[in-house]
């Protein structure tokens, strides 16, 4: 599986960087992930998918959905453990589901352990005290209606995007993994006498939501997670490492209490307060979300949500089936008993020190209104409405928008041109492109010049007019055409400013420059193509004459 | 558009109107949650989404369990939110009698389903800054709430 250069996301610039992204060169321009995407945040454009990271909540359903495997999730390298001298594997316990009915949860934190991992938090275990921490909270909080749990990272990127009213119902306990991650680094690395420094956390995850970065908008002002593995890679050397496994000592804590936080309803079953309700799947989760904002459901008092279906055992990640992940969680769950053996009074203590609390709170990334005017919303919205009327809504996706309404949108806010949907197309007469003049665009540069398309595939599309080089920002701001496409050493994210302001076709790093991080999320966000190339400026200047440009 | 003060936001424009369903309580709620949405692209502050988010759902739910179906209509301008709900339903013989806070005729089994505490239209009327109701015996219910961004 394939990866970016990305570990920690961290950059603290609190730009979006999707956890997932689409491989142009795999991608085939197909609709697939088009209509799977419930939150609309995907475009075909220039016949190539792209997601548009500030309407992305990183469900992930865009990768179940791709046939062509061009959807990729920013997962972390596993050889990123050996950068620490004390690696801590911090597994979601749904992993315990992956393995079948003969494999025990101790058995499968042992092979952990075989792999390299000095220490092995059972998370299940972990699970079970974040029950009963949640609990707690309620109760001494009776105001709170719905406390709604803080586990899906999708499902809060969700709420501070489209329900922001509801930020303050999430429940200021930290989920399992980023508490995983706390106590590791100010408690057992202290203990242990370890390098804070050289301790690294790694959540061992079925989804890429929890890819911790500044895309989590419940930003922790310390990154106790230093990175999280996919099921999938990590998967093949867990067999491995089953093999022969000598069961020797007990890792395992956990009751079927934490196994069952694999499954939909394993939290709202555990925490013991009147009226809870637990909610799997994006378009279920939405519905109970409007319904709460609405003001209705008064009685809830806890709410689990979990954007995949089934919960965390739905994850896109994930290698088993979900429904076989289900009955051997449901085996293990009866195995295990639910009578779970966490301490109250030790949770009470760890809440009284702090151990739980957030160091910040999520704060709201609401979806821009049509206009920051209120007459010009209204105006664009009865644009809109017009257009869409005008529209075949047959909804085939053909305009690379996931359905008429939203190409309607994006044709008024700007964002696509009203001739890409075929039906309107037709009735207007197909209008012919100039004569005599070949168009190019960006994409025929990156076939023709092999070169690497490090961000911003949502512009490949655009049409190249004219080239520029230079180095100095200042003269390209001066000088440089609409349209041209600028070869360049600089790669830090300003550039893509420039590009924005000139309305430039593209960006070529020259010289086997890479993009900045902060680059490629500006990049990413504006749609404007950040190229890469070994090549200098003189030869690729040469090879772009030579394409007519 | 009928009578009525034009409303200090601006005389509002027709935008869009729901159809709501007789007795359809599963889908109730829609209407309300679709015309939030709809000012909530529009830009309107939380707080005027939240006032119409209340008097949207109590009227459509008033049409779905006493007017026999009917429409909201949503008027708009730059300053204020004009809802019109009405049905062709049995009407409300006694208007004064409604408009108290806990009056109901609602049936035991809406009463089960959380519903007829009496509320409604009080609530209504508390959330809007200008609020019209017109009905009689057989003649049907028409609502027009007005709110204007504070
Ligand atoms: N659209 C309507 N058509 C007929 N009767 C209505 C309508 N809306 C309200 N009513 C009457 O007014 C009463 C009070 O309404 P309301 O304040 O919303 O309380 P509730 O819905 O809880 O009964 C209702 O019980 C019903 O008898
Ligand atoms: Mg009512």
């Amino acid at each position: 599986m394939a990866h970016d250069n990305h570990q920690r996301g961290g950059n603290g610039n609190g730009q979006d960087l999707p956890t997932m992204w689409i491989d142009p060169q795999a991608c085939q321009g197909c609709v697939l992930c088009l209509k799977a995407c419930s939150a609309k945040a995907i475009r075909v454009r220039g016949g190539v998918a792209h997601i548009l990271p500030q309407a992305c909540v990183n469900c992930g359903d865009c990768f179940r959905a791709c046939p062509h495997m061009a959807v990729r999730c920013r997962t972390t390298p596993l050889e990123h453990m050996r950068r620490f001298q004390h690696p801590v594997a911090a597994a979601s316990p749904t992993l315990f589901s992956q393995f079948g009915y003969r494999t025990t949860p101790n058995q499968i934190l042992l092979a952990l352990e075989r792999l390299g991992f000095q220490q092995v938090m059972d998370m299940g275990w972990l699970c079970e005290m974040n029950s009963v921490a949640m609990e707690e909270y309620l109760l001494a909080h009776p105001e709170l209606r719905p406390g709604i749990s803080p586990s899906c990272p999708a499902v809060i990127r969700l709420i501070a995007m489209r329900f922001p009213s509801l930020l303050g119902n999430v429940l200021p306990i930290l989920p399992p993994r980023v508490f995983a991650g706390k106590v590791v680094k100010e408690r057992l690395a202290q203990s242990q006498g370890w390098d804070p420094r050289q301790v690294g956390v790694f959540h061992i995850a079925p989804c890429a939501a929890k890819m911790v970065g500044p895309h989590d908008p419940v930003v922790l002002d310390q990154p106790y997670v230093d990175g999280v593995f996919s099921f999938r890679e990590i998967y093949g050397p867990l067999l491995q490492a089953l093999q022969g496994l000598e069961e020797d000592h007990t890792l395992q804590k956990c009751s079927g209490a934490g196994i069952a936080w694999a499954m939909s309803g394993g939290q709202a079953a555990a925490v013991d307060v009147e009226h809870t309700l637990d909610v799997a799947g994006f378009d279920e989760v939405v519905r109970i979300l409007e319904m709460l904002e609405a003001g209705r459901l008064r009685d809830l008092r806890f709410l689990e949500a979990h954007i995949c279906p089934d919960g965390c055992l739905g994850g896109p990640l994930v290698v088993e089936n979900h429904y076989r992940a289900k009955s051997v969680t449901l085996r293990q769950m009866r195995r295990f008993g639910a009578m779970s053996r966490v301490n109250r009074a030790k949770i009470k203590q760890f809440m009284a020190d702090g151990l739980y609390d957030w160091r910040q709170e999520a704060s709201p990334r609401p979806l821009p209104p049509l206009d920051p005017d209120t007459s010009q919303a209204i105006a664009k919205m009865k644009a809109i409405q017009s257009l869409t009327a005008r529209l075949p809504g047959i909804e085939c996706g053909v305009c690379g928008s996931p359905d008429c309404q939203t190409f309607a949108e994006d044709v008024i806010l700007g964002r696509a041109s009203e001739d890409l949907c075929p039906f309107t197309y037709q009735r207007g007469g197909p209008q012919p492109a100039p004569a005599g003049r070949q168009t190019v665009t960006v994409k025929d540069l990156v076939d023709k010049l092999g070169l690497e398309v490090a961000a911003g595939a949502g512009g490949l599309g655009r049409e190249v007019k004219g080239g520029y080089i230079s180095d100095l920002l200042s003269d390209v701001m001066a000088n440089a055409q609409t349209g041209a496409v600028w070869l360049t050493i600089q790669a830090h994210q300003n550039v893509v400013a420039v590009a924005v302001l000139k309305e430039l076709a593209a960006v070529i790093l020259v010289g086997g420059r890479a993009p900045a991080e902060e680059t490629v999320a500006k990049a990413e966000q504006e749609a404007i193509p950040v190229l890469t190339t070994p090549q200098g400026a003189f030869d690729l200047a040469g090879r772009l004459h030579d394409l007519g440009l | 558009m009928s009578a009525g003060l034009a409303p200090e936001g601006g005389q509002p424009e027709f935008l869009r109107a729901f159809d709501i369903q007789a007795g359809d309580f599963a889908g109730a709620g829609n209407v309300s949650i679709a015309v939030k949405n709809l000012l909530k692209e529009l830009g309107f502050a939380p707080e005027v989404l939240r006032r119409a988010a209340i008097a949207a759902f109590e009227a459509e739910m008033n049409v779905v369990m006493y007017g026999g179906g009917g429409h909201m209509e949503v008027f708009i301008a730059p300053r204020a939110v004009r809802l019109v709900i009405s049905d062709h339903g049995p009407g409300i013989p006694d208007l004064d009698l409604a408009m108290q806070e806990g009056w109901s005729t609602a049936t035991p089994e809406m009463r089960e389903m959380g519903f007829g505490a009496g509320m409604g239209l009080p609530n209504i009327k508390r959330n809007s800054d200008q609020f019209q109701i017109t009905t009689a015996p057989g003649q049907g219910t028409r609502l027009q709430v007005d709110i204007f961004p504070r």
